[in-house]
Parts: structure tokens; sequence; C-alpha cells
């Protein structure tokens, strides 16, 4: 008998333009999701969370890590927006990472994933590995655009699922994160659901955050 | 109440952690033990903890510096919460009691949503059947959303255990009103046979959907596992009927010791996932598959679970010999993988099984908080086809 996971993935653009308060505001909220998850005791038995990075490529910089044992990484910001490369490494992640049910083993719950992006991809490979994602649907995958410059049609190809942070203030972030946190909980509490992979439900966003219809 | 575990008999760091999780089991009582009233003396009350204690055979002669110890993990502290809302909400009322007839609607709603323990004895035969409301929801102050129907006749038993889907809003209602249509049409079938078993599935998805319509939901929102068993004297032994709907697992032990599974529980390749929920347009299509009439010539018990007790002990046929062991003997240790549990007697031992039954509900596994619903039929052979459980 093992302990059953809800894995939790974020991955987070790193390039160049997230310099400054946005890769700040990434890194608090990270540390916001873990306090609030410490908060939580179906989170604390069940949750595990990693954090992955692209830039000029792409990074587990934590892998998949219990909540009490999970350290809010450094991150720092440079380089290109290697997307593809990104999705590239959560595919082998869920590979490598990832349980599911078999005769004799009870699997993981179905992986929850948070990719955050503020541009365009630079490289030419993601349209592949976005096709992988859509068709294998091997997680719930929430798409977040953040600001104005972040190609929304790009995320709209990995999911159904996109939200889209208007600033990207310290504030904003903040909410983002909240919005993950009550996520995660709510994902945690409805276990019961169709096995369709279909689009799951997320907790109402917080102000200065809208689903992309 | 029967379950009064006490952290005292938890032993170590591990179970401290126990002990704080098992704090609600203290004050969970709005038990309505219906066949129960003789008390619940003998529903022992230990907690005994799988971890080993140190007993301090490291000593050394040297005295080192003590390093400062590592900060502990932060642990998950557990609450009790009634919910905001009622059982059943005034839009279903109305549909609930013309589904149910106002004897049965009215006693529906009158007992406890969030644990309850049944039994029965008569014949060859003793049912005892329990749910308990998963420390998740109390937490958050969700009602118990699993369901138990138990009827033990003449000639004829009945078991149905149900799980609403925790993605949909009224599923307490759903998996309540469709284990008391499914058993109740079981219960007064004139032969058990498949057609008795479709008919009474589709009396259930015919009335939660009655219930929707009434209500003005989405069908959608009354989702439930439904697992059956019924059983009755044949030339050649015993005929069981049995039938699913969703997970949970459904387990018969025979006389030799061997444990049989006559429908495969539905599960995806994540765990909480199932293809098809009551009353789903597929459910039909589902549940003529998972329809299963045999003769059992040497069957000793019948278990069914919903997942809340399946996915803790996975996978269920493995398990069922070991529990069944700890209910037809007693339990005085934890199985194998989980981190404590209630030291229960045998259910036939007992003056409450129902009382009994629900302690044993109360086991601790890591992650494992959702409702669990447990209903065993025994028959006199048990005691000797069945293995006490030992560690």
């Amino acid at each position: 008998m093992t302990t059953r996971r809800l894995p939790v993935f974020i991955l987070a653009d790193v390039s160049g333009s997230m310099q400054g308060t946005p890769i700040e505001s990434v890194k608090a909220g990270i540390r916001q999701l873990h306090r609030d998850l410490l908060g939580d005791p179906q989170a604390i038995e069940s949750a595990y969370l990693s954090i992955l990075t692209f830039g000029n490529s792409a990074q587990q910089v934590v892998p998949l890590t219990e909540v009490a044992q999970f350290n809010p990484p450094e991150l720092q910001a440079s380089g290109v927006t290697n997307f593809g490369d990104g999705l590239r490494l959560l595919l082998e992640s869920f590979d490598r990472e990832l349980v599911r049910t078999t005769a004799d083993v009870k699997g993981d719950w179905r992986p929850l994933v948070f990719i955050l992006s503020d541009g365009a991809p630079t490289d030419v490979d993601w349209p592949m590995y976005a096709q992988q994602l859509r068709e294998r649907r091997p997680a719930n995958i929430i798409a977040v655009a953040c600001g104005d410059q972040a190609d929304v049609n790009v995320l709209k190809q990995v999911t159904e699922n996109v939200i889209l942070m208007q600033e990207m203030s310290p504030d904003a972030f903040r909410a983002f994160f909240s919005f993950v946190s009550a996520s995660v909980k709510q994902t945690s509490q409805k276990v019961g659901a169709v096995a369709d992979g279909s689009a799951i439900t997320l907790p109402p966003p917080p102000p200065g955050i809208t689903i992309v219809p | 109440m029967s379950d009064d575990i006490s952290p005292s008999a938890v032993r170590d760091s591990a179970a401290d952690e126990t002990a704080a999780n098992t704090s609600h089991a203290t004050h969970d009582v709005n038990s309505n033990h219906s066949d129960d009233s003789g008390g619940s003396s003998d529903a022992q009350s230990d907690v005994k903890s799988n971890a080993t204690s140190d007993d301090g055979s490291h000593a050394t002669d040297v005295v080192e510096p003590e390093a400062p110890a590592p900060a502990p993990p932060p642990m998950a502290v557990w609450t009790i919460r009634e919910p905001d809302e009622p059982w059943c909400p005034e839009a279903f009322l109305e549909p609930l009691t013309r589904a149910l007839g106002k004897d049965m609607a009215d006693r529906l709603l009158a007992r406890s949503p969030h644990e309850r323990g049944e039994h029965a004895q008569q014949g060859d035969w003793t049912i005892t059947g329990a749910l308990k409301r998963g420390r998740r929801h109390a937490h958050v102050g969700a009602f118990n959303e699993d369901a138990l129907f138990v009827h033990l006749g003449a000639s004829r038993g009945v078991l149905v255990v149900a799980d609403g889907a925790g993605s949909s809003a009224y599923s307490r209602i759903g998996s309540t009103v469709a284990v008391e249509i499914v058993g109740a049409a079981l219960r007064n079938a004139a032969a058990l046979n498949e057609a008795a078993a479709h008919d009474a599935m589709e009396r259930a998805v015919s009335a939660l959907q009655a219930i929707a319509t009434g209500a003005k939901v989405d069908a959608k929102a009354l989702r439930t596992t439904v697992l059956v068993a019924a059983w009755e004297p044949s030339a050649t032994g015993t005929r069981v009927l049995t039938m699913q709907v969703g997970d949970g697992a459904l387990v018969l032990a025979h006389q030799d010791g061997r444990v049989s599974r006559p429908t495969a529980g539905d599960a995806g390749e994540w765990s909480g996932e199932v293809h098809c929920f009551v009353p789903d347009s597929e459910t039909m299509t589902y549940a003529r598959k998972a329809t299963v009439l045999t003769d059992v010539p040497d069957l000793a018990a019948l278990l069914l679970v919903t997942d809340g007790v399946d996915d803790a002990m996975y996978p269920f046929p493995k398990y069922a010999p070991l529990i069944l062991g700890q209910l037809v003997h007693g339990a005085d240790a934890p199985l194998t993988g989980l981190n404590a549990q209630p030291v229960t007697p045998s259910l036939l031992a007992s003056n409450a099984p129902g009382d009994v039954l629900l302690t044993w509900l109360g086991f601790e596994k890591r992650g494992e908080n959702d409702d669990r619903t447990l209903a065993v039929a025994l028959h006199r052979s048990a005691p000797q086809a069945i293995a006490p459980w030992a560690p």
C-alpha cells in the first residue's frame, strides 16, 4: 500500500523579460503557495510540488516533493523563451515521476500543471510538444498569460484552460498564486470525477485575472 | 459512542500525528445505530500504531554533544465542522419525497448524515454495515457522500453501498436515493436474476433523473457509484447476484479461504476517476457488463466497500482475507501499510456489531481521508473458513 499523491507542477518562464519584479514575484508566489498548502491537512498528506523553468533551456529546479519537505527555490531570469524545451521536460517529468493505476498499484491523482509565460516562444519545436500534451491529456493544465506581451494563442494550443493576468505587478502574482493554492485544495477535496480528461472546474479567478474563453 | 480513541495508546512521533488526526473521531458522534442500541462497550477504543517504538537499545557509553534536532515536518491538523447547508436543500424535499415515498424520505432525513452502523442476524447469516464521514469532508464542513443499504430476510440478503462523486454538488442525495431504490427493488424482486438487477438499476436512474428535474439541477449533480450484492439459498449452495457501476470493491470468500471478485471496479488511469456514474446515460451499459449471477457452493462471506476503504487497502483482493480475518476474529494490530488502527473485537462476538464496524472504519493511512463504507455478510461457516489476522 503506497501513498497516493496529487502532483502539482509549476512550469515558469524565466526568460530575460521576466527579470526584476516579475521573477521576484514568482518566487514570492511560490513561497506563498507553499505556506498556504502547509495549512491544509489534505495538501500536507497528498500534494507534491515540482518547479520547472524554461529560458534558454528547461530545468527541473525542484523534483516532485511532498509539501512538508519542499523548499522554495531560487530562480533567476535570463535568455530567450525556449517554450518547447519546457514542454518537453514537463512530458519527461510525467513519464519519470508519475504513478499510474495498475492492478497492483493505486496511481496518483491526475496531476495539476500551471504554466506561466509572459512572451512568445523563440523555439520552433513547441507545437510538437503542445500537440502531445493536448492529445495525451496527462494532466489538468492551466496556462497563465502574464501581461500584454504573452501569446494567448500559443497557450491555447497546449490547454483549453488559459487565464490572463493583465498586469505583472506583485499584487497580480500574489492573486495568481492564491488561485493556484485554491485550485490545489479544491482538486484534493473534490475527488471522484469522470476519467475523460475533460476540463476541470476551477475556483473563481481573483480580480485582475480572467479566464480566456 | 464506540470510537473513543485514546491518544495514550499511540506511540512514537509518527503516531503523534496520528493522535492529532484522530481527535475528530472523539467528537464526531452523530451516530444513529439503528440496530445497535444495545450499547457498544465491546467496541474497543485503543489505536495501535504500526510504527515501532524506541526501546532505548541504541544507548552508548560515549556521551557526545547533542546536535540540534531538525525541525519536525509540519503535521496535518484535522478539524471538524458541521455543514452550513441542510443535508437535503429545500428544492430537493418534494422530489425526494415523490421518488421514495414519505415514510422512507422521512426516515432518511431523520438519521445522521455522518455515520451509522447497522446489523441483522437471521438463519445462517449475519450482516453488518457501517459508514463514516471522512476527515477530508469533516475538515471543510462537507457531508458524507457515501450511502449504505442492508437487508436480511428469511431467505434473501441484500447489501448495497454507494459513493457520491466528489465533483457533484448533491451526490450525497444521489448515493442515498440510489442505495434505497436498488436495495428495495432487489429485496422485493420475485426472483433473483440479471433482469431483477437491471430493473433495480433502471429504477435508480429514473429516480435520480426525476429528482434532478424536480430540483432543477443537472442530473450530473447527483452522480454516484453503486455496488450491489444479493443472495439466497439455491439447490447447489447460494445464488449470488452482483452488480457494479463505478469504483469500490466486492469480494466473495469461500470456505477454503479463497476470495474471488465477480466484478472488477471501474477505475481510470488516475486515482479517483471512473468512466461512468449513475445516472449517466451509459449507466445501464456499464451495469449490464458488470452484472454476475452465479451459484456458489461454498460461500462463507461477502464483502463490499466504497473506495474510501478500497483505495487505502489496494489491491483489495489481497487485503480482503486479512480484513475478513479482523472482522471475524477481531483486530488487535494494524494491517500492514496502515499508520494506525483501532483495536476491535470480532463482529460475531459483539452485541453491537454495527458500532464495532464503525470503529474499525477509523483506521488511519496517510492521504486516505475519504468517506468510508463497508458491508459484510458472514455465513455461519465463516469462523472456520476465514483465518484470523496475524501481524
